[in-house]
């Protein structure tokens, strides 16, 4: 198995476009603006439009707003499990 | 989860067929049994198999005629339901043998199974393993061993499912596979609910408690275990 970092664990997360019906729950849900739909589908922009939850004094309660607003399960946030605050 | 970690920790590991003779149940073979093997295996280009990232190897209930060596990359073996849910029974990295329960008794295979990443197996037939059991006391031996263990393993699965709140079994779960060097294990709330017996939104639920409790948060591609004594605590059910 590969050891690179996948691209998803920059932020971004992962659709499934087979599943998407482009409610837009997850554009709504969104606490950064970081989602757009274009063409039906969820364009993500959190590279540059999230700063990270932790760091949002409004999002005490996120975790993976997007995810858990989509009603058909197309949307998934890959993450490491880390331990320790100096990683 | 200890032992499926343990299981995992050798996923980048890429075996020939002479090492997979070493390293996995075949190693306890007679001399013998293991040149009739490598003749076999040798002499069918069949027999070596590869796998993309993401393919079907097996649904649940489909005939096996063929145990598989995993010689590289990760299988994963698990039970689905309509509905969508799921749950992971294990994860097969290099060295580990598939369909041994269907090879045994000529039954369906256990869980659906597919590649998690690039693969290749070796496949042997069912009836020369049987063949080969039954000719071959210490391959007899070790597969007895091996069976063993995986009885003791699902058994400790059960009753951590049986014992455990679903909270408990995510603390164990974040404790176990968290790591301090961050690598390469990439999880969702759903395969982390598919591996602890429960669905994403409760894994979401609880994982927002955590977080408001100050046990764990978030950054950008990362899930960040901050007091690692209190989910001690909540594995325990304390």
């Amino acid at each position: 198995m590969s050891a690179t970092v996948h691209p998803s664990l920059s932020g971004i997360p992962l659709l499934d476009a087979s599943r998407c019906t482009g409610c837009g729950l997850c554009a709504a849900a969104c606490p950064c603006s970081a989602i757009r739909l274009d063409g039906g589908l969820p364009r993500f922009s959190c590279a540059t439009a999230c700063h990270g939850c932790e760091e949002c004094p409004s999002l005490a309660h996120c975790l993976f707003p997007c995810e858990d607003a989509c009603p058909e399960r197309a949307i998934a946030c890959e993450f490491l499990l880390v331990e320790g605050n100096d990683v | 989860l200890q032992q499926i970690a343990a299981e995992r920790t050798d996923n980048d590991m890429t075996y020939t067929l002479a090492q997979l003779l070493d390293v996995s149940l075949l190693a306890s073979a007679q001399p013998r049994t293991k040149e009739e093997l490598r003749a076999v295996l040798d002499s069918a280009p069949v027999s070596l198999r590869h796998y993309p990232a993401g393919r079907l190897l097996l649904l649940e209930g489909d005939p096996c005629d063929e145990v598989h060596l995993v010689a590289e990359g990760l299988l994963r073996v698990r039970h689905l339901t309509p509905e969508g849910r799921e749950h992971v029974v294990s994860y097969l990295g290099p060295g580990r043998v598939l369909n041994l329960v269907p090879a045994l008794d000529d039954g369906a295979a256990l869980g659906t199974v597919d590649a998690l990443t690039d693969a290749t197996t070796y496949a042997i037939p069912c009836t020369l393993l049987r063949e080969w059991i039954a000719q071959d006391a210490g391959l007899a031996a070790a597969i007895a061993r091996h069976l063993a263990g995986e009885l003791r393993r699902i058994d400790a699965m059960l009753a951590d499912m049986a014992l455990h709140t679903v909270r408990a079994r995510l603390a164990r779960f974040l404790l176990t596979h968290a790591e301090s060097n961050p690598a390469h294990h990439r999880w969702t709330q759903a395969t982390i609910a598919a591996n602890i017996g429960t669905v994403r939104d409760v894994v979401g639920r609880l994982l927002r408690e955590m977080r408001q409790e100050g046990i764990i948060r978030r950054e950008r591609g990362r899930l960040v275990i901050v007091d690692r004594e209190a989910l001690e605590r909540e594995a325990n059910n304390e």
